[in-house]
């Protein structure tokens, strides 16, 4: 690859490279026909294809009007007639497949894939080379605007989900690009903010999900953030995008900016930051003059542009012939993930699925039962190629059987109304069943704002608490961006939440309300008791700029584990309507050398009487000793399905490199030697299965100073060895002997080495003499 | 939601009025009526005036006399007197539509009776194609020269009588007693103006002062379609567009359409329309080019065009042939 790049670099006049390194128009880059360079077309979003003809076809500009559309467009513009007529003239219509906050429930790693090829062929029938996608911050706090993009509070999982959603997107020759490089984990302020994250959650946390999907999947690109970590703007951050992503991780692809992420274009451009986008012309002359002023170096900018060059021939060699997209293939794969997304967390009663021989009137109630929120609002917003309706679906798999009624309860969508209340109050009561469609409010959620609470739309409580005074039986739909409060949770029998599962989701509701799919999605993010109870409340929103992420490690379960908090649901919950036994555990293997990944076979049998898929999942137990921990990390999963009567047995492996925990005192991963505890079961908070591996651990030396503790010293045989001989050398006493007595006083000396040695033990050693004992090797 | 009647806009030559039946179209001295439009749809109706339309672009499909044909770009159908059809876009449909006065046969002859479809390209098509264009010419001239008109109106049914004698024929729905056939045609109006009401084949023929087999058999006799058939397809074709706008919850679709409930609606959209009311709204919203359109399809079921565009497709795909 590099060797026919290398003639085209340097023909190149410096012009050209700059031109290389920084956008074409908005959604496009360099076109140097002079040396055969042809420009790349790049569209949003994490769950769609945005393509928008004036900005890319005519290479139209981004007027500060169509910016503004774009980043304060709402998800109801898409379903709502009001103002499409002017979205239709901005986006073409595509699949909207579950946002990343729905998708990921299906902890289907091979379904995600699926949906980034189906991603990919709508890209290529467009002649999008890369999509600017998946997102996978950590959803840190639920109050997060862009929360419904990403996958889970959990980078385990974020990491594989993107992994195979990568593997999809680039298998059928479309540019992933991974995003946002790293800690934008909420929108308030979002360009301004600096968020403080200490070493050992940043490595373990927020950046962990990011290097297994580079592991597993290579990303061609990847995306700093519009945020400032640690004091310095992401795309501008040395540390971040050279010496983590490149010398630590290895990466080889180019990274780019979030669209005007960049603040200094030949900062950024040191800092790894290859390609700035979209077109500004600043950014181009101001590197240019950094050239001219020997600020920025040609190796730099020759660097950047192989990667650039090397991404260019790589999309080339991938790249197909655009073919016509079968929409309504599409569509049903949306369904289909949608049905295995969509999480059932209460079901009293066996309400559901609904009983047609018993249930003859179904009162549906809620304005999103007609209009449903399928996504969230931003740059990812998608116009969906066809819209299932859960009414129009229920109605429709209804059928002869049983008699529906529908009324919204509230008046536009979200405003209270005493007539439409006694309207649905009525139909509720006259009715079998009762099923409510809440939301949280459309258009809260989004770029660059937070949502200010975890309520879902006021008016839709009222008409839940209506309907539950009169109906016993009431199914609640939740539609929303992220985890939501539920006060309400007493007054209804059941629970599906869908987040926003994209526009098939009217048919999976209606295929698990009566039945003919077996709901099997489960949570990834922790739903909370109160706003006030979640981890990142006490620091959220940060101030004078600057966001600490004090709960450091204990992010979502890890906290609500570690406080031995019930929360409302916990990580990993969803029920099915069928029943699963964890049968037994046999590790392959209960002792681990170094580099040594762990096999745990799982056996796992249904024993009701429907079809139905488990999510098996495996959280290690650290032995905590030299570093805490939290109780439990999820460290693999897999998806069964299983028939009834049927049991199978899954094979989970977790690889040597997550029992590593980042040491901060070292700046680097160990692995605790010791006997870590293997758990299983059906959620967090559910691990009916467990056994034991011995873990033999790293070797690595913890730097010691002249006031560490004599304790501490003895932990590290040779610099106890070397103290011993330099005590020996000033006292003129046997080895052995003060061996004996140093350990055995060690407990009680409660000053550093130095002091006890000098002041209670009377040694007369120096400074210079007991760190050259305690010196690392 | 009135049947396809639509003025001509740029002549004030015009005359259609609306009188007690289900459709009775008044003429000037010409004896013609000629109009454009963009077809959203038009439920089942007649009237005594045979029609030929002509499709200036798109697609429509055409229900007539219990069976349906699709018409594509170019295709002409002639609809005799007192055929009941209905008429439904099936892709950016423009209709030039051409309405003979029955006066045109001067109490002594009745006009070309039966139905004729003339697909596109075919050397009868050609030929009718230029002979309706040369009137619609002739229509245009401000002044319009009457015997002209009428010989340009008089070769064009000398075209279909031609046509009609060697097309297969379907049965006019010729109503040996018109006593009989008055009290059905009031009872369809009745139908076209109340189906939202909860209306029974009971209540019909109570109305008609028959017994409700009498009834049946009558209205099936003169109208090809049974009551309940028929009120059903009406309320499909009234349901259609609502469903097609988004706007309005099924639900309150099936009420508005006059269904007593979604089953009976889901019933008669699988009898008439082939799927079921869900899957006829997504039809429609996967249509982009129509979902783009959708605020003018919903706001004039059938949008005029003047006879001057008309004139000026019509030309083009002359000329492309």
């Amino acid at each position: 690859m590099n060797k026919s790049n290398k003639p085209c670099l340097s023909a190149m006049s410096i012009e050209d490279k700059v031109a290389l390194l920084t956008g074409n128009g908005l959604w496009k880059t360099a076109h140097l026909p002079a040396h055969g360079i042809e420009p790349l077309t790049m569209t949003d979003g994490t769950y769609g294809v945005r393509y928008s003809p004036e900005q890319i076809d005519n290479d139209g500009n981004w007027s500060i009007t169509d910016f503004l559309g774009v980043v304060n467009q709402h998800a109801d513009d898409q379903t709502d007639k009001k103002g499409s007529e002017a979205l239709f003239g901005h986006t073409l219509p595509a699949t909207c497949f579950p946002n990343g906050s729905a998708l990921a429930c299906s902890w289907d790693n091979e379904l995600v894939e699926q949906m980034g090829q189906a991603l990919a062929r709508e890209c290529q029938a467009l002649g999008v080379d890369i999509l600017l996608g998946p997102g996978i911050n950590i959803r840190r706090t639920p109050l997060s605007g862009r929360g419904y993009e990403y996958y889970s509070e959990d980078p385990l999982l974020s990491g594989e989900l993107a992994a195979s959603l990568i593997n999809g997107l680039q298998g059928e020759g479309v540019g992933a690009s991974l995003k946002h490089f790293a800690c934008n984990n909420s929108e308030y302020r979002r360009t301004e903010m600096d968020s403080i994250v200490d070493e050992r959650s940043l490595h373990e946390i927020y950046l962990s999900g990011f290097k297994r999907a580079i592991d597993k999947a290579d990303p061609w690109t990847l995306m700093s953030s519009y945020n400032r970590l640690n004091g310095q703007q992401t795309s501008q951050h040395r540390g971040l995008l050279h010496d983590i992503l490149r010398e630590q991780w290895g990466y080889k692809g180019l990274v780019m900016s979030d669209w005007y992420g960049v603040k200094d274009r030949p900062a950024s451009l040191l800092a790894g930051n290859d390609l700035a986008m979209p077109e500004v012309a600043r950014d181009k002359s101001e590197l240019l003059s950094a050239i001219e002023s020997g600020e920025v170096s040609i190796d730099a900018i020759d660097t950047a542009c192989m990667r650039m060059l090397e991404l260019i021939e790589r999309i080339g060699a991938a790249r197909k012939q655009p073919r016509p997209v079968d929409m309504p293939a599409h569509h049903r794969l949306a369904q289909r993930i949608a049905e295995e997304s969509i999480v059932l967390l209460k079901n009293t009663d066996d309400l559901l699925p609904l009983d047609t021989t018993h249930t003859h009137k179904i009162a549906v109630l809620g304005p999103a039962a007609h209009t449903p929120v399928i996504q969230g609002s931003g740059c990812a917003t998608t116009v969906p190629s066809i819209l299932d309706r859960p009414l129009d679906e229920i109605i429709d798999v209804a059928g002869d059987a049983a008699d529906v009624t529908y009324s919204a309860g509230v008046a536009d969508g979200a405003t209270s109304s005493e007539q439409a209340l006694l309207l649905a109050s009525a139909q509720a009561e006259a009715a079998d069943v009762a099923i409510v469609f809440i939301n949280t409010a459309v258009g809260e959620d989004g770029e660059n704002g937070d949502r200010q609470h975890l309520d879902v739309v006021a008016s839709h409580a009222e008409l839940l608490n209506a309907v539950a005074s009169v109906q016993s039986n009431v199914v609640v739909v939740l539609m929303n961006s992220d985890a939501v409060v539920m006060p309400w949770l007493g007054q209804c029998k059941a629970v599906l939440e869908t987040f926003f599962a994209g526009q098939g989701v009217g048919r999976a509701i209606a295929n698990l309300l009566f039945g003919l799919k077996n709901p099997c999605g489960k949570l990834t993010v922790t739903v909370p008791n109160s706003l006030e109870e979640t981890p990142a409340y006490l620091h959220y929103p940060g101030e004078a700029l600057k966001h600490y992420y004090s709960e450091g490690i204990y992010v979502g379960y890890r906290y609500y584990d570690k406080r031995k908090m019930t929360p409302c649901f916990p990580f990993g919950y969803g029920l099915s309507y069928t029943s699963f036994e964890y049968r037994s555990i046999e590790l392959v293997n209960d002792k681990l050398g170094t580099g040594e990944s762990l096999q745990v076979d799982v056996t796992v049998a249904n024993t009701g009487v429907r079809f139905g898929k488990e999510i098996i999942q495996l959280y290690l137990s650290f032995p905590g000793i030299e570093l805490a921990q939290p109780p439990l990390a999820l460290k693999a999963y897999a998806k069964v399905a299983l028939k009834p009567g049927e049991s199978k047995t899954v094979r989970l492996t977790v690889g040597a490199d997550d029992f590593r925990a980042w040491h901060p005192a070292l700046h680097d991963w160990i692995v605790e030697a010791g006997c870590y505890q293997v758990k299983v079961g059906p959620s967090s908070r559910e691990l009916p299965l467990s056994a034991a591996v011995q873990v033999a651990g790293s070797d690595y030396r913890l730097p010691l100073k002249e006031d560490s503790s004599l304790v501490q010293v003895i932990k590290d045989e040779q610099a106890f060895q070397r103290v011993v001989t330099l005590v020996a050398d000033k006292s003129g006493l046997d080895q052995a002997v003060i061996t004996e007595r140093l350990q055995a006083i060690a407990p009680e000396l409660f000053c550093g080495l130095f002091i006890a040695l000098t002041e209670f033990l009377n040694v007369p050693v120096s400074r210079p003499e007991l760190l050259d004992a305690l010196r690392s090797e | 939601m009135q049947p396809f009647r639509l003025v001509n806009a740029q002549s004030d030559k015009q005359a259609v009025a609306f009188a007690g039946t289900c459709e009775v179209i008044t003429y000037d001295s010409a004896q013609l009526n000629i109009f454009a439009a963009e077809l959203s749809h038009c439920q089942p109706h007649w009237h005594e005036a045979p029609e030929l339309v002509y499709v200036l672009k798109g697609a429509l499909s055409l229900t007539v006399h219990q069976q349906e044909v699709t018409l594509n770009t170019g295709d002409l159908a002639y609809i005799g007197p007192d055929l009941i059809h209905a008429l439904e876009n099936q892709h950016q449909c423009a209709l030039l539509t051409l309405q003979f006065s029955p006066q045109l046969g001067h109490d002594t002859h009745t006009l070309p009776a039966g139905f004729g479809h003339f697909r596109a390209d075919t050397p009868v098509a050609r030929q009718l194609v230029s002979q309706c264009f040369t009137l619609l010419e002739r229509v245009l001239q401000p002044d319009a020269a009457f015997f002209a008109l009428q010989a340009c109106t008089y070769s064009l049914l000398v075209l279909l009588e031609e046509q009609l004698g060697q097309q297969p024929q379907i049965p006019a729905g010729t109503a040996t007693d018109s006593r009989e056939e008055m009290v059905i045609r009031q009872s369809i109006a009745y139908i076209n103006e109340a189906f939202a009401e909860p209306l029974t084949i009971a209540d019909l023929a109570d109305r008609a002062y028959l017994s409700y087999s009498h009834f049946s058999r009558l209205f099936k006799k003169v109208s090809g379609y049974s009551p309940s058939d028929y009120l059903a397809m009406v309320r499909v074709n009234h349901a259609k567009p609502l469903l097609k706008s988004m706007q309005v919850p099924i639900t309150d679709i099936a009420e508005r359409a006059g269904f007593a409930e979604h089953r009976a609606m889901l019933a008669a959209f699988k009898k008439y329309c082939g799927v079921t009311p869900t899957e006829y709204r997504k039809q429609y919203y996967a249509d982009f080019e129509w979902r783009a359109d959708d605020e003018r399809v919903t706001s004039t079921p059938n949008k005029p065009l003047a006879l001057s565009s008309a004139r000026k497709m019509m030309q083009a795909s002359i000329l492309n042939q």
